[in-house]
């Protein structure tokens, strides 16, 4: 009896020291030891911006001793610390390898922290990040002065943003402290944070606030995950590895993120899916979703578990479950809480889980304020368009056909597939050879050629007319214009220059056939000389209404010059000042017959304390008169001043249109009007008439240009790409992607008439 | 009532055949030398030339349908109801369209045994045997009170109670009586289907299927001296508050047990069958309609004067729009079967349109009578259509038909070619094809289904969780509804994961996200939507929430409930959308029996196969008059969980959506 008591006390000891066992052990698996002696990667955990790779030096190892001049004077912890001082101008170093960095591209920022003491005031101590390049040359040098503490500890904290430029793996950062006062100064307990994007599926950007949402981990990498120890190249379902539970209350990987990098306020629900290999029939596995706050305490708990689901032995199987979380519960979470994902076997079987996909939240609510049109409330269930408020009309601009089979090239037929514009390129519309009269030439500049291209009716495809050498060095510029300058109706090319700038025409042989690359094309130099600043923002168009076209040269500072071409130079028309906001970095315009059908006024677009407004150049009489249209800002909410705006011969009219086009949120084209009420919206323009769904307005890249190039009606070019890059930020792509299903294009298609 | 259950109605005729030889062997009876017809069921052939046989007289040759000419076999009849005024009268089986008297003449033999002329008293009594729940309780015996539901009657004026036969000789002889009746509705006369003093027999129509005649003889004495309870000889009468049923008291009662009374079943039997016209015009409810005056698409077949009121089999559905169902839809017009609308346009349009750009709606109904549903006098067929939306007319417009003439019970078969719901890129068109029945006018307690035994009933179908509990209630509710959406079980695989979009317009995959391969393993499936509303009465023994199985031969479906409170029942089954509505036609059936519900679909009537299967071990089985609806409607995909596709991220229709109704046939 005795002896049995004992057994029994002792087996319940056992079981006590066994399980605290396992759940110290399952404990230190998820949080992992964060503080070695030595700069080595502690762990990769998210935060706002992620943290790819931290390094930590507290100084306390003594290998560091021939690297470091350390001290035992001071420490803020341990008993060493990195001192400078008369004698040491650079200490405190600590050098990465960005190839050491997971995901390199998606690294946006180095955060450095420490504690550091100075004895001194005025010491001026600069914190410096430098960027080193493969041979060791400087790319970047950037410095930082640290605040005075004077006799103290304090807490220094500094961020450098990194340039996509320098993202490449055999470039190295290096951080230091610079004693440029050779001051006595101390440093302890530094710590780099690299942070970036995380590397999802989904999109390498946060749009419009709306935060990345929905994760696929398939476990080939174990960053971003907890639990490591449990990921097993034993099978998978996709990839090579999984993560395998090896009995009872095993936990799988663990995928943790803060609230506040998944959802705008707070996480009222939750989609998960796993799939699960069991070794066994009829497992029982539980699908965990767990909230910790920042001290580490489990304030919420939920699971699915796969009890009742007669799980098969060895298949891959998918286990859903959504998280459904009440008031009582979401309103306890905090930001910086934490969310953990993680398969739980509550069975004695050995369990495998793989390629888990989360989704936080409900979709994405859209922007705007509410529905303006309640169709309910209508009689007759017709609805009157407001000219001032969405939903607009509709119209529908029909594909041409170009004879290019629709293909990535401006021409691809005749066994020919050339000029895969580059969107990126410079490109006009417009009369530049004197053979067109009834269409439009288009004018294409890249960083080494000119090429002139025209649409030939009986081939029904577009002809290269020439390609002329264009380089930088023979043809220098920073912006290029074009116009009928000299009034001979053909466009010149203006090449705006901060130093000489220069005026070109194209001379080609009276069009007599559609032949490629017709002899005889070439470039004549018109003018060169000094503009009065050829960096100020510019806008051609025939603002007299004689013949010609004139430049308007726009500073910042509020001046304005109106140039004619005379007599093989440019002339000052007209000189005035003007509120330089209209002119800005952040505005746009246009030149188009707004006042008149006989010249063209300027349409300038521009933000003033985040209100879009608008104002109308008009040149009567060698006057500028600013207006008449008032200064209301509702008359231009229709317009960005990030639009590029195209002029656009409206309806019955001699009148021009506006045609607007934005890329920001979305692909938006608008065809703007106006009457003596001010401009509004006639319709939006829908592309119609492409291959299966593959419509312009999905492309990542879009770029149009307008023109008439087959025949008398306005016409839209568009070069369609998307872009490989991962980091593409809109604005330069590195490599184009030709999808499958949405294949590179270029395409025309002809407005609403 | 459960120990009732498993008899199935498929062993109909064996359980018969049973139950007649039962009665021979109580009662002496004497099989002529006459032989049964090869070809008669095997109920039917025993009966043929039974006689039965009293101490004072013997009856023979029972046959309540003499001038039933339209045969189905030797011992069944077969007649289609005549739509033609039954919506005042009911239906009358036969109608005096259908033979020269508007009745079933009726014949039997019988030879007076007691030495001296005699006259005899008998009363004919019919039952509907295909939907009826049996008389006898098969575990202790007794009368099964669920059989009072069952469609029996007899005259239809009830102060007729057993009629007198002439004078008939002790001659040994067998002598001819003949007498005549129909079948029509509310046969026990009952007040609930009277208002303001009339009969409103089409309360309780006739059942189609199969009925059986019961002849029951016997002596004038036994009339006299009240031998045989008032409420046998006149049905319409209650015994403390219940009726006595005739089939019961003289083939298991104490009928059976009376001297000099017998009882025989007719040797043929009667199928009933409803087959409205299609093409018989399509009437028009005006109290549904504000635009009345507005006749521009009414007609001579479509509309509401009186010959489309007596005729028609269909009227116009309007459906109740409830406020819940507002969708802010994004502003586009597209033909998603025609114009190659995709997925990628599905999710572009889901990113990037903002909410000052959504038109606010909820589904519609049609404002002109006619508009949207035609019946087709030649084809004899009935189409629909879901209008198509312009620019400023934006709709998303429900279009359907419900029939006229409420039905209790049956094998509801719809023959039609509702619209296609996925193009070929698999994109749904937002549209639910259903086909479904619903109790008829609940605006009166006529219509109740039969008390809910455990708690009650739900009071109302589209009450919460707190609604009230009560007793009866008129609500009922069976469905397919066809749509794109996924099955709620197993469990495991709902709800499936959406990724989130983060609409990047520098980014496809950022807002062209993939749909789970759950989905897409089945993206060229439709959801065939099985529901029982049962109103979350608790009666039934397996009552549950959540996923469970329900076994009907070898196939398992898994029926789902949200929670207990939970109105509906609902089993899901994927079947290609392109045999479904790409075809030139497809069946539907609901065999909506007193204890089961089976819902079928197939190419042919011969062709079907089980989707849906339902018994009142799991949900409350309605037992009221209901009407079947066709419908082409636009849900609210909030009511369907799960759904890949949003209501309100889908086009407004760019062109008609049409549907076409070829044929309608309940047995």
């Amino acid at each position: 009896m005795k002896k049995s008591l004992y057994i029994l006390i002792f087996s319940v000891l056992g079981i006590f020291y066994i399980g605290s066992g396992i759940y110290f052990y399952k404990k230190s698996l998820r949080r992992q030891p964060k503080k070695p002696k030595e700069s080595v990667i502690l762990e990769v955990m998210p935060l706002s911006l992620i943290v790819m790779k931290e390094l930590f030096n507290d100084f306390e190892n003594e290998n560091s001793l021939l690297r470091y001049s350390l001290s035992t004077k001071r420490s803020f912890s341990g008993k060493r610390s990195v001192k400078l001082d008369s004698n040491i101008e650079f200490g405190a170093e600590i050098v990465n390898s960005f190839s050491e960095i997971p995901y390199l591209n998606n690294l946006r920022e180095i955060e450095i922290s420490m504690k550091y003491w100075n004895e001194k005031i005025n010491g001026e101590v600069i914190w410096v990040l430098e960027i080193d390049g493969q041979d060791g040359k400087l790319l970047s040098w950037e410095g930082d002065v640290m605040p005075d503490t004077l006799n103290k500890w304090g807490n220094y904290t500094v961020r450098f943003k990194i340039k996509n430029d320098f993202l490449k793996n055999s470039n190295r950062v290096k951080m230091y402290a610079w004693n440029k006062n050779k001051s006595t100064f101390y440093v302890d307990d530094i710590r780099v944070q690299f942070r970036g994007i995380e590397n999802i599926y989904n999109t390498s950007l946060i749009v419009n606030n709306i935060k990345q949402s929905s994760f696929h981990f398939d476990l080939e990498n174990d960053s971003l995950l907890n639990n490591i120890g449990s990921l097993t190249d034993e099978l998978s379902l996709s990839g090579k590895y999984s993560s395998v539970m090896k009995g009872r209350d095993q936990t799988s990987v663990l995928i943790c993120k803060n609230l506040e990098r998944v959802v705008n306020d707070t996480l009222r629900n939750l989609t998960a899916s796993v799939w699960i290999y069991p070794l066994t029939e009829n497992v029982n596995c539980v699908l965990t979703l767990e909230v910790r706050s920042s001290d580490d305490e489990q304030i919420y708990w939920s699971g699915k578990s796969t009890e009742k689901m007669n799980l098969k032995a060895r298949q891959w199987q998918k286990l859903n479950s959504l998280f459904n979380i009440e008031p009582e519960d979401y309103l306890k979470f905090n930001p910086d809480d934490e969310i953990c994902i993680y398969l739980n076997n509550k069975s004695d079987a050995t369990v495998y889980a793989d390629d888990f996909d989360v989704s936080f939240g409900p979709t994405p609510s859209r922007p705007g304020n509410q529905t303006i049109v309640d169709m309910n409330a209508r009689e007759g269930g017709v609805y009157n368009y407001d000219r001032y408020h969405p939903p607009y009309e509709r119209s529908f601009m029909q594909l041409t056909d170009i004879g290019n089979f629709d293909s990535p090239f401006l021409i691809g037929s005749d066994s020919i597939a050339q000029a895969f514009l580059n969107p990126y390129d410079l490109l006009f519309s417009g009369n530049f050879s004197g053979n067109a009269v009834l269409t439009d030439e288009l004018l294409s500049i890249n960083s080494k050629d000119l090429t002139l291209f025209h649409y030939c009716e009986s081939k029904n495809r577009f002809v290269v007319d020439g390609v002329i050498p264009f380089d930088k060095k023979n043809f220098p510029y920073d912006n290029i214009t074009t116009g009928d300058f000299n009034g001979d109706g053909k466009n010149e090319i203006l090449l705006l220059s901060s130093g000489t700038s220069s005026m070109y025409s194209i001379s080609a042989p009276p069009k007599s056939s559609c032949s490629d690359n017709i002899n005889g094309i070439s470039l004549n130099e018109m003018w060169k000389g000094k503009l009065e600043n050829s960096t100020m923002k510019y806008f051609t168009g025939n603002y007299l209404g004689n013949n010609a076209d004139e430049l308007l040269l726009a500073g910042k500072q509020g001046n304005i010059i109106l140039k004619g071409f005379e007599n093989g130079t440019w002339k000052t028309i007209l000189e005035e000042n003007v509120p330089r906001v209209i002119f800005s970095d952040s505005s746009t315009g246009v030149s188009i017959k707004y006042l008149s059908d006989v010249h063209e006024n300027i349409i300038s677009i521009y933000s003033e304390h985040k209100i879009i407004k608008g104002q109308i150049l008009d040149f009567k009489n060698n006057k500028l008169n600013r207006g008449p249209m008032p200064d209301e800002s509702s008359l231009f909410n229709f317009f960005s001043s990030d639009d590029q705006l195209f002029p656009i011969r409206a309806k019955n009219s001699k009148r021009e249109d506006i045609f607007s086009y934005n890329n920001r949120w979305r692909f938006e084209l608008k065809l703007i009007t106006h009457d003596k009420k001010g401009f509004y919206i006639s319709s939006i323009p829908e592309f119609t008439g492409y291959v299966s769904d593959q419509n312009p307005k999905y492309y990542e890249i879009v770029r149009l240009v307008p023109g008439n190039f087959t025949g008398n009606k306005t016409e839209l070019l568009c070069i369609l790409r998307n872009c490989a890059d991962n980091d593409f930020d809109g604005m330069n792509c590195k490599k184009f992607d030709s999808l499958n299903d949405l294949p590179n294009r270029i395409q025309v298609y002809s407005l609403p008439k | 009532m459960n120990s009732m259950k498993h008899i199935s109605y498929i062993f109909f005729p064996i359980f018969m055949l049973i139950l007649i030889t039962g009665c021979n062997k109580k009662k002496s009876s004497i099989s002529t030398s006459t032989p049964a017809p090869a070809t008669a069921t095997a109920t039917a052939n025993t009966a043929q030339r039974e006689v039965k046989q009293s101490a004072e007289f013997s009856i023979i040759d029972f046959d309540a349908l003499t001038n039933c000419t339209q045969v189905k076999s030797d011992s069944l009849r077969i007649i289609y109801l005549d739509y033609f005024d039954a919506i005042n009268t009911g239906f009358i089986i036969p109608t005096n369209r259908q033979n020269e008297k508007g009745r079933f003449l009726c014949k039997f033999k019988i030879k007076n045994n007691s030495g001296s002329p005699k006259r005899f008293s008998y009363k004919i009594f019919y039952q509907n045997e295909s939907y009826k729940f049996p008389e006898k309780d098969t575990v202790n015996g007794n009368f099964n009170p669920y059989a009072f539901e069952n469609f029996y009657g007899s005259w239809s004026d009830s102060t007729v109670l057993f009629r007198t036969t002439s004078n008939i000789p002790s001659d040994g002889k067998f002598h001819v009586i003949n007498d005549s009746i129909n079948i029509t509705g509310n046969p026990r006369n009952e007040e609930m289907c009277y208002f303001k003093g009339k009969n409103n027999r089409w309360k309780r129509n006739p059942r189609v299927g199969i009925y059986s005649f019961l002849l029951a003889v016997t002596s004038e004495e036994n009339i006299r001296n009240n031998n045989i309870p008032s409420a046998v000889q006149n049905i319409s009468l209650r015994v403390t508050d219940n009726f006595i049923h005739p089939y019961f008291y003289f083939k298991y009662g104490e009928g059976e047990k009376l001297n000099n009374t017998l009882s025989l079943i007719s040797k043929t039997w009667l199928k009933v069958v409803a087959n409205p016209d299609l093409g018989s015009g399509i009437f028009v409810d005006n109290k549904q309609f504000t635009s009345l005056k507005d006749n521009r698409y009414s007609g001579s077949n479509c509309g509401t004067d009186t010959n489309l009121f007596r005729k028609s089999g269909f009227e116009q559905f309007l459906h109740y729009i409830d406020a819940s169902t507002r969708l802010d839809n994004i502003p586009v017009i597209a033909d998603v079967l025609k114009d190659n609308y995709s997925k990628r346009d599905y999710n572009w349009n889901r990113g990037f349109y903002s909410k000052e750009e959504l038109i606010g709606t909820t589904p519609m109904k049609a404002l002109i009578p006619c508009e949207t549903v035609y019946s087709d006098p030649v084809n004899k067929k009935i189409i629909i259509h879901n209008p198509k939306a312009e620019p400023a007319k934006w709709k998303k417009e429900n279009v359907g038909i419900i029939s006229r003439h409420g039905l209790c019970y049956g094998k509801i078969r719809v023959k039609a070619k509702l619209t296609e719901l996925l193009n070929k890129n698999n994109m749904w068109n937002g549209l639910t094809n259903a086909i479904w029945l619903i109790n008829q006018a609940d605006d009166g307690k006529w219509n109740l289904r039969r008390p809910c035994q455990k708690e009650g009933y739900m009071a109302t179908y589209w009450g919460g969780e707190n609604d009230k509990r009560v007793n009866r209630v008129g609500y009922s509710e069976i469905d397919f509804e066809i749509l794109k959406t996924p099955a709620y079980c197993p469990d495991q695989f709902f709800p499936p994961l959406y990724k989130n979009p983060t609409n990047n317009p520098r980014d496809i995959n950022s807002w062209n996200t993939r749909l789970p391969d759950e989905i897409t393993s089945n993206d060229g499936n439709i959801t065939v939507a099985c529901t029982n509303w049962d109103m979350a009465c608790w009666e039934p023994e397996n009552f549950g929430a959540g996923c469970n199985t329900v076994k009907y031969g070898d196939k398992i479906f898994e029926a789902h409930r949200w929670n207990h409170t939970y109105r509906a029942l609902t089993e899901k089954t994927p079947a290609p959308d392109d045999s479904l509505f790409g075809s030139k036609y497809y069946y539907f059936e609901i065999d909506w029996r007193p204890e089961e519900i089976i819902w079928r679909i197939g190419p042919e009537p011969d062709q079907m196969h089980v989707v849906g299967y339902m018994n009142n071990k799991v949900t409350s089985i309605p037992n009221n008059q209901m009407l079947l609806i066709v419908t082409q409607e636009f849900h609210n995909t909030k009511w369907w969980p799960g759904s890949p596709y949003q209501q309100d991220n889908i086009p407004f229709p760019a062109n008609d959506i049409f549907g076409e109704i070829y044929d309608v046939t309940i047995e």
